[in-house]
């Protein structure tokens, strides 16, 4: 915080400092800081320290000296109510908030919670260094009109209350000045109970004048109204017994018997300590907020009449015009630049209905001096009304920062940003959260031959392929609802040459701070010619497979027909021959399996559903896999009887699959288990091992293309694609397979498919 | 047994290894075996060689195996011979039943399984 206005706080020389102010007065502080019939109140820090605030907002509250104390200690209540959430929102953001009939509860002195209607606008404002320091907090109490519009409460008995609650002290005395009646409040404002007709009213207690000096009796209100029929009355002091002062207005009255001969008076006691300890107060306060208004990096003026004269003015106000003479002078006068820029016609409407105005960012052009050039200039600001005595608006406040560096120091990191993506060799474009296109990129405009105005009203449409259009603007509709990402191969047309060119689309929400969608980003890069070698190489894939087959036919055939050539031979050579043989229908597999993710990822890997003997096929594949079985044993627990829908073959491959994968990675265990039962309608396999299991973190990749778990690469063999095709079966059959592992204690997969498949009968 | 009441195997393959082994697998079998590496002339073959069976491969030059088949079934001197599809390509089974053939082998197949499938119709 600001030196200067740290020595304020202290508060001490305040009447010294007020003085010290030559633009701005003590009255217009008066008016600008009490006299608003507003709210007013300037809190600091992030825990919301009572910097100052006015007697309104006593009143709303229902407690005093408070200044130094937090939002949280002076009004625990709140917690809850979400005021001081929108006091962090402001502080954080800068953002102004503007309230309307905020419902708040607050435990005044009755100690029971009550609802308050408040209009408030807070708004943040900065230090020296541009950092938020704190928030001014304007606001109207507007309780009376909500409940009496919404009826809750009669005005008879608020009326009551209101007399109820007034504290008047009485007292009577005779004609000679003896004290003859007096009510508790009475005795409560002397500290003492004077005998009736015992004590003349001047020997209860001392009265002061407001020096402080012995007042004589003779000189006191009630002397005058008794001795002479004066009604007169003027602000006193009285010293009770304990020695401390009151200060109080006394409104004596003669009392006349019937010949009209004064015979005694009444008095009327107004105790107006605490006011004037409040305006002593106030004065400290108005000396704080001069302190504001001079040293605070915010502008200030008030604006007074239907024309808008500048009334005070702030020397941050100020810097805005530079050497300009501004007091005094009508608004269109002494800133003529300000004409046709919007600014009268917000300031006409907040004078003629009340309504406060809070802008951020506007852009006006402003000469710092008189007859110079208008320069653009950022502001924040707000323009608040101002009230006379009859509650009707005569001003306008307005209070606001100058923020022109920041924001352009902004649209320059924008501008760069622009121009990054002008020379992206990628489509780029832009659209608003709705969708309407904003920018397209040149690389954009160069591909599709579009025009801007072409681009800006079909977009991307024009140029996405026949087949993929209805798709592709469908998940479009999707992102914009969901928020969520997008992320697909699409053809899109270049114009040069007429072709449709793989790319990968990707858009992308940016969202702010609340998660609200503020824009959207698409890119396309082109991926064609990868595309290309992809399908050739998957073309080749699979003329390689089947040619690798051929003469892996012919030297499996040979081996068996050795085999059964060795009949009467050495069972040594009949191992060999039998190892070979199992070598052989291994390279078969793997070959088959190639060929399969080929498959997949053309889109052609099919399933023949049938109804089968899902018991049978299992024990097929534990008998498919004995030939590999190392020491292990496989132990089946379960029973289906009931026949499953569909492919025998495809299933049986990823039994095989799990059970083979289970044998190969627990190299040193005894058992693998297989367990196999109905729930809800549904078939689950699960297939587990006590081996060297699978670290979380590749838990989800096993399921990839080509994924094999580094760790185990050189201990084991295989292609790490068995997995892939064995989920995209059991995706297939609309099931689901997952795994559960742990390093060092095995893993389970797990396999679930429907009974009969969802959509035959 | 004479030449007349010998079955005749026809297989076609443009590979000779596969060709040979085939003989090979079915030497210890009283069948007369003819082998062929082009089949767009299938009627003629059929006609003039008369076999029991037609073992045919499905990736062969020029017209491709599925398409002789085919050209057999709609003929009617040659529909009735039963066909036995056998081939590397993992589509064996869906071709198959397409253009009904009386059963197939996945390459590389078991040598057992393909002496069946020929007893099957020859052995009766």
């Amino acid at each position: 915080m600001d030196p200067k206005s740290q020595d304020f706080t202290h508060g001490g020389n305040s009447s010294n400092e007020l003085n010290k102010l030559p633009i701005i007065g003590r009255k217009m502080l008066y008016k600008i800081f009490m006299e608003i019939p507003a709210i007013l109140c300037v809190v600091t820090g992030p825990e919301f320290n009572l910097l100052l605030s006015n007697e309104p907002f006593y009143r709303l509250i229902g407690k005093k000296d408070l200044n130094g104390k937090t939002m949280n200690d002076i009004l625990p209540e709140l917690e809850g109510q979400g005021f001081l959430k929108l006091l962090t929102k402001v502080y954080e953001s800068g953002v102004p908030f503007t309230g309307k009939e905020f419902p708040v509860k607050l435990i005044r002195e009755s100690g029971i919670k009550e609802t308050v209607y408040l209009n408030f606008n807070c708004q943040a404002f900065l230090d020296h260094e541009e950092k938020l320091t704190g928030i001014l907090i304007f606001a109207y109490d507007v309780t009376e009109q909500v409940v009496s519009r919404i009826k809750v409460e009669n005005a008879e008995s608020s009326y009551k209350k209101l007399v109820e609650g007034l504290p008047s002290a009485l007292f009577t005395c005779n004609a000679d000045g003896f004290i003859d009646l007096y009510n508790d409040a009475a005795v409560s404002l002397w500290g003492t109970t004077p005998e009736p007709g015992k004590v003349e009213f001047w020997n209860v207690l001392k009265m002061l004048n407001l020096k402080g000096e012995p007042l004589p009796f003779k000189e006191s209100p009630m002397y005058i109204a008794l001795k002479e029929g004066r009604v007169g009355n003027g602000e006193i002091m009285i010293e009770r017994p304990d020695g401390t002062r009151r200060n109080v207005i006394p409104y004596p009255q003669p009392l006349l018997d019937v010949k009209g001969k004064i015979n005694g008076a009444v008095n009327v006691l107004v105790d107006i300590t605490e006011q004037v300890k409040a305006r002593k107060q106030l004065e400290q306060a108005l000396a704080m907020l001069a302190n504001l208004y001079v040293n605070a990096p915010a502008f200030i003026c008030t604006l007074k009449g239907p024309e808008f004269q500048f009334d005070s003015i702030n020397p941050e106000y100020q810097k805005l015009h530079g050497k300009r003479k501004l007091e005094g002078r009508k608004l269109i006068e002494a800133v003529p630049e300000l004409k046709g820029q919007g600014v009268f016609e917000l300031l006409n409407n907040v004078y003629n209905t009340g309504e406060p105005f809070v802008v951020t960012e506007k852009l006006l052009f402003l000469g710092r001096d008189e007859g110079k050039e208008p320069e653009p200039t950022y502001l924040n600001f707000s323009y608040q009304p101002m009230y006379d005595k009859e509650h009707e608006i005569d001003g306008i406040l307005v209070f606001g920062y100058e923020v022109t560096e920041q924001v352009l120091q902004r649209k320059k990191g924008e501008e760069n940003l622009k121009t990054i993506l002008e020379s992206l060799p990628q489509i780029t474009s832009t659209s608003s959260a709705d969708g309407t296109n904003i920018y397209f990129n040149k690389f954009f405009f160069n591909y599709s031959g579009l025009s801007r105005e072409e681009a800006s009203s079909t977009g991307w449409n024009s140029i996405l392929h026949p087949d993929e259009i209805r798709d592709v603007l469908a998940e479009w509709e999707n992102c914009k609802t969901t928020g969520s990402d997008f992320y697909k191969e699409i053809r899109l047309k270049r114009e040069s040459d007429g072709m449709y060119r793989w790319h990968i689309a990707h858009l992308t929400a940016v969202k702010n701070s609340s998660r609200e969608i503020v824009q959207w980003v698409a890119t396309a890069t082109d991926i064609h010619e990868q595309k290309t070698k992809e399908q050739k190489k998957d073309e080749f894939l699979s003329i390689a497979s089947h040619e690798l087959k051929t003469p892996l036919t012919t030297v499996k055939a040979y081996l068996q027909l050795l085999e059964l050539s060795l009949e009467g031979h050495s069972d040594e050579l009949k191992l060999y021959t039998k190892k070979a043989i199992q070598s052989v229908d291994r390279l078969k597999d793997l070959i088959s399996e190639l060929l399969d993710v080929n498959k997949i990822k053309l889109g052609l890997l099919n399933i023949n559903i049938s109804s089968f003997n899902f018991n049978e096929m299992l024990d097929n594949a534990i008998d498919g896999v004995k030939t590999n079985l190392m020491n292990h044993k496989i132990i089946k627990t379960g029973l289906i009887k009931e026949t499953v829908e569909g492919d025998k073959e495809r299933l049986e491959q990823v039994i095989i699959n799990l059970l083979s994968n289970a044998i190969k990675y627990s190299p040193d265990e005894e058992f693998v288990f297989l367990d196999v039962s109905l729930d809800d309608g549904f078939v689950k396999v699960s297939v587990t091992d006590t081996g060297i299991g699978i670290a979380k973190t590749n838990l989800d990749k096993i399921f990839d293309r080509y994924f094999r778990v580094a760790d185990h690469d050189i201990q084991f063999q295989g292609l790490g694609i068995g997995l892939y095709i064995s989920m995209n079966i059991i995706q297939q059959h609309k099931g689901t397979l997952w795994a559960e592992s742990k390093i060092n204690k095995g893993s389970t997969f797990y396999i679930t498919i429907p009974l009969k498949r969802p959509d035959s009968n | 047994m004479s030449q007349s009441q010998q079955k005749c195997v026809l297989i076609y393959d443009d590979d000779v290894e596969i060709l040979t082994v085939c003989k090979a697998i079915l030497a210890g079998k009283n069948y007369r075996i003819e082998t062929l590496l082009y089949c767009e002339n299938i009627i003629d073959d059929i006609q003039k060689i008369r076999p029991d069976i037609v073992v045919m491969d499905l990736w062969i030059p020029k017209i491709g195996g599925e398409n002789a088949i085919k050209l057999m079934m709609e003929n009617d001197s040659t529909k009735n011979i039963p066909v036995i599809l056998f081939s590397a390509n993992d589509e064996i089974e869906k071709i198959s039943e397409r253009i009904h053939a009386n059963g197939y082998l996945k390459k590389p197949f078991d040598i057992i399984d393909f002496k069946k499938v020929l007893s099957k119709y020859l052995d009766s």
